[in-house]
């Protein structure tokens, strides 16, 4: 589904010198897959994640998402690409703290084709899919951690994408909370999203089925 | 004192804050200032005279539908009133005129000076001596009395040197030496601009002056009893007026006194509009400090923890307040003395747009009543801008907040946001009430520039000519010097026409008269017909370019051994000659018009000519609309009279008056000549109140333009450094830079479709006080309106836009980064 070559990422340092954040990635992921990407901090797991995200797009080299070449994408299709198939999960869940679970869920899908009614019934489904249909018109700052991570991530699946990224999606919350977030993720891949998720920690990479190690912006093993 | 340096030291720690902050309030402080220091001369500044408020001037006021308000005074009347009244101290008369005034040096040219003709007590009214010499006594101002005159203060130090040798000397006053007996303090200004001042003395025997219906210009001056108020005094001048009217129903019927304080009488048409422009400033005032006070809301997010920790700490909420109110004052205080220096320097820009007529206008300045009131605008900027802060440390809640939240998320994050774009919502409310009031004035200004005169103004050289009484003692002598004059002037290189005129449009004043239609039955008395009157010389409709519509024009025939003859205008033919052709009808010589022996003597129409309008309009002669008639200037000569000069094209008329002035001395050496200007400046000059109300209001809406866009500007800015991070949620959940800047852009539209709403809805209240002053423009006119709310969508979609743009820009990964 995801096939990087000699990927490259840097950041001016001064003249013709440059700083390194991701050094000849090349990398395949296939579809269904559910991969972690680990490694101490700085070692470029973040930048990773937003390149195939399509939120970076200072990179060099080459990236394909299913049959497309972002590389020759415009800002605008790669845009219309990752509406079309990419959901994100964050660390710190970035609900918006003016509108409620309901609306919250609403906001991928009023940024997509989505008609009126066919929001409603996805947010509906999506509520109930999610058990959270009591919280509906609550507002982020009445929920717990977990709860927000559970509507971030219903968030994120919301409008059907085919590859979920998460960037450290239990960094915040305590082991139990984490776990089941980890355990909606696996039920998610066996269900056949992929994921790609980036972890400090060992136990929530092992939900995934393979872990690739980062360090100094090089992937040390496979 | 630690407070005071405290503040200082934070106003220094944000220069920007303090610069921006300051400037605005010295704009709107600078503003109130330089209108109120015109309100202050205009209005409030008490006459130079001992009990100004007993000063009371009357004229006389014809109530019916022709009517006028305020007429001239008939002598008789004046002495009639004098003699009954018991409200007053006692009553004189006084009338303002131009004199040519020569020294002994005959071969020096002629000065053409204002005067006053008054009676002997006028001065005594006023409670004012002579500066040096004596007043004038009663046997000055009897028929035959020694000529003597007192001169201005002006004069005296110009001509004399101000010596007092002065005293005894004579001054040649229109051909006549009298005797200069003392001179009038430079305080005395009313009439404006007079420098001679001359008893009545042989005018009391004048038959034009002793006819009771005549109305020679003058006014009466009274002084009141003291404890006598001006409603006792009215109450007891209409009595008079009305056993006046039953003894002489000719000339009284319908009419009345006006009586007015002096300096109402004077500036007081000016009242309602210089209120206005206050209001208008006023605006402008609370547009600044919204936009102050929302700076120092912002502020006030960086410094809330500040604040919540000096209350944890035992800071009394009294003393917080009394700190920031004491930072507002200071910059309440910086702004303030910038905004005087504003005043100052806009003060001779605001004397050049004030009409020219009325001398307090031009005494506008800065004085310490001006500095007291800067000092009140300065205590209630300071108060508005720093109230809300202060308040704010007054809540517990939000103190207690202050200490655990960082930045303005949560509740109290979203009132403060929701009172800065409450205030932004009244900036452009009170932008779109000034912008709609600018455009109305000057919608009325355009019309009244470009209501159709009925004859080109533009090349129209005019200039003032009063023959002296000693040496034009006759008809003949008058019409003879004219006669010369024209025909030397009509042909200088450069001329295409010249001719008189004794009413010239837009010349201040009036003249009109009651008649009869000759054959007709006599009306009654107050139903007589009413139409202005001029006298005119053969080419004075060629040189207006006012088309004659029938018959024909003056000519050089019509003199006075001839059958008198007279020309009206297309408005009398309709009125009073209505289906009928009006050419070889009469009308009976009016009693103002020809000699006394003349009276009744009938006056036959020769032509009907197209109306002219004569006075500025929307003015109290403009409205009544009153027809015009026309009589010969060779069959009934004027000593004044104006003349009236036509330049050929691609002539400058102003290039001509060094040839006239020649032309002028050539016939007699002794004329002086005044008040040279073009026609299209006399119409200017006739516009200034308008002119007036229509720069200011839209400096000041232009002013509070510009400041609501700035203060929404700032809320926006502010809004998107504040929403950055939701932005870049959005953008990491699909939104695209279009959908973000539509977001913003909405926003901002609906806190300016709030206050174009509210302004709109205050406009359409306050344009109804703006009604008098309008010219043939409706209060609710929709042009003006639709203009002022385009005008302000445009700058705030501006204002809004640049913001939008920079939250379209947002780098989801940096926003991201931001928790």
């Amino acid at each position: 589904m995801i096939k990087l070559r000699n990927l490259e990422r840097s950041y001016p340092l001064g003249k013709e010198k440059f700083f390194y954040v991701l050094r000849e990635i090349n990398l395949d992921v296939e579809e269904g897959d559910f991969m972690s990407i680990m490694g101490p901090s700085g070692a470029g797991k973040s930048t990773l994640l937003h390149i195939l995200g399509m939120h970076d797009h200072g990179w060099r080299g080459e990236y394909f998402l299913g049959e497309a070449a972002v590389h020759h994408l415009k800002p605008k299709e790669r845009a219309t690409l990752r509406n079309e198939q990419i959901g994100f999960v964050f660390q710190q869940y970035h609900l918006l703290d003016d509108l409620t679970v309901y609306e919250n869920l609403d906001i991928p899908l009023s940024y997509r084709r989505y008609s009126k009614s066919e929001r409603a019934a996805l947010v509906a489904d999506m509520l109930d899919r999610f058990q959270i249909v009591g919280k509906k018109d609550l507002y982020p700052s009445q929920l717990s951690g977990g709860q927000q991570q559970l509507v971030g991530v219903a968030r994120a699946i919301i409008a059907e994408p085919k590859l979920l990224l998460a960037d450290e999606p239990t960094g915040n919350l305590h082991s139990n909370q984490g776990e089941e977030i980890m355990e909606l993720f696996r039920k998610l891949n066996d269900e056949g999203m992929t994921i790609v998720q980036v972890t400090h920690s060992e136990k929530n990479a092992s939900f995934g089925k393979r872990i690739i190690q980062l360090r100094d912006g090089w992937i040390v093993n496979k | 004192m630690n407070d005071l340096k405290f503040a200082l030291r934070q106003l220094g720690k944000s220069p920007g804050f303090t610069l921006v902050a300051t400037l605005t309030l010295a704009l709107g402080i600078g503003a109130n200032t330089a209108i109120f220091s015109v309100v202050n001369a205009v209005l409030l500044r008490p006459l130079p005279y001992p009990h100004p408020d007993q000063l009371v001037l009357l004229r006389e006021r014809l109530a019916r539908p022709s009517g006028f308000e305020s007429g001239s005074v008939s002598y008789m009347n004046y002495l009639d009133w004098r003699a009954a009244q018991r409200s007053f101290v006692d009553l004189a008369l006084v009338r303002r005129e131009g004199v040519n005034i020569s020294g002994a040096d005959t071969s020096a040219l002629p000065e053409r000076l204002g005067a006053a003709r008054i009676t002997a007590n006028y001065l005594s009214i006023l409670q004012v001596t002579p500066r040096v010499g004596r007043d004038l006594v009663e046997k000055d101002d009897v028929p035959g009395a020694g000529k003597v005159a007192l001169i201005s203060e002006r004069l005296w130090r110009n001509r004399f040197g101000a010596l007092a040798l002065a005293i005894g000397q004579q001054l040649n006053i229109d051909g006549i030496p009298r005797e200069i007996v003392g001179v009038v303090p430079e305080r005395v200004r009313f009439p404006r601009d007079c420098d001679v001042f001359i008893p009545l003395a042989d005018l009391r025997a004048d038959h034009d002056i002793l006819s009771r219906g005549n109305h020679t210009g003058f006014s009466a001056l009274g002084r009141l009893k003291p404890g006598t108020t001006l409603n006792q005094a009215v109450t007891n001048l209409e009595t008079i007026a009305a056993d006046l009217a039953r003894r002489y129903p000719d000339s009284n019927t319908d009419r009345q006194v006006s009586a007015k304080l002096l300096l109402e009488f004077a500036v007081g048409e000016y009242r309602y509009l210089l209120y206005l422009l206050l209001a208008a400033v006023g605006c402008v005032l609370l547009i600044a400090c919204a936009n102050v006070a929302n700076l120092q809301l912002t502020r006030a997010i960086a410094r809330s923890k500040e604040f919540a920790v000096r209350a944890a700490l035992g800071g009394s909420r009294w003393r917080l307040a009394r700190q920031i109110l004491i930072e507002t004052g200071v910059i309440a205080l910086l702004g303030g003395c910038c905004a005087a220096l504003i005043a100052l320097w806009s003060l001779d820009a605001i004397r050049a747009i004030t009409p020219p007529t009325v001398s307090r206008f031009q005494e506008t300045n800065v004085d310490w009543i001006v500095l007291l009131f800067t000092t009140g605008v300065i205590v209630l900027a300071a108060i508005l801008v720093g109230l809300w802060p202060a308040l704010r440390v007054f809540n517990s809640v939000w103190m207690a907040n202050d200490l655990h939240e960082n930045g303005a998320r949560g509740s109290e994050g979203a009132s403060r946001q929701r009172a800065r774009s409450a205030l932004v919502v009244a900036q452009v409310a009170l932008a779109v009430l000034l912008l709609a009031a600018a455009g109305l004035t000057l919608k009325s200004f355009h019309r009244a520039q470009e209501v159709p005169l009925g004859f080109k103004p533009h090349g129209i050289l005019t200039m003032r000519i009063t023959e002296a009484l000693a040496r034009y003692d006759s008809p003949e002598k008058i019409a003879r010097f004219y006669d010369q004059l024209l025909e030397k002037v009509r042909v200088l290189p450069g001329v295409s026409a010249g001719a008189n005129c004794s009413d010239p449009p837009f010349e201040s004043g009036e003249w009109d008269s009651s008649f009869h239609i000759t054959g007709t039955p006599p009306d009654p008395p107050g139903k007589e017909p009413i139409s202005e009157m001029s006298i005119v010389s053969p080419d004075y409709f060629r040189l207006l370019e006012a088309p004659m519509l029938s018959g024909r024009t003056f000519t050089s025939q019509d003199i006075a051994s001839q059958p008198r003859v007279m020309i009206i205008d297309e408005l009398a033919a309709e009125r009073f000659f209505p289906g009928q052709d009006p050419i070889g009808k009469q009308i009976d010589d009016p009693v103002t018009i020809g000699e006394p022996n003349q009276t009744g003597v009938p006056i036959t129409i020769i032509g009907v000519v197209s109306h002219t309008r004569n006075h500025a309009p929307g003015e109290q002669y403009d409205v009544r609309n009153l027809p015009l008639m026309y009589f010969s200037a060779a069959q009934f000569p004027t000593k004044h009279q104006t003349l009236m000069v036509r330049a050929a094209p691609g002539h400058d008329p102003y290039s001509l008056v060094s040839a006239i002035k020649r032309e002028i001395a050539s016939v007699d050496p002794e004329q002086a000549v005044s008040e040279i200007a073009t026609m299209d400046e006399n119409i200017g000059e006739s516009l200034a109140p308008r002119r007036l109300s229509m720069t200011l209001l839209a400096s000041f809406a232009g002013l509070a333009v510009s400041l609501a866009s700035i203060g929404l500007y700032g809320v926006m800015a502010l809004a998107v450094t504040q929403r950055t991070r939701e932005l870049g949620i959005r953008l990491a959940l699909g939104a695209s830079r279009r959908d973000v800047l539509r977001l913003i852009l909405s926003q901002g539209a609906v806190l300016v479709g709030t206050g174009l709403a509210a302004g709109l809805l205050g406009a359409f209240v306050v344009s109804r006080a703006l009604r008098s002053i309008l010219y043939n423009v409706a209060a609710l006119d929709p042009a003006a309106f639709f203009s002022a709310l385009l005008i302000l969508s445009l700058v705030a979609l501006i204002a809004c836009f640049l913001p939008a743009r920079r939250a379209s820009l947002v780098d989801p990964i940096e926003a991201l980064r931001m928790e």
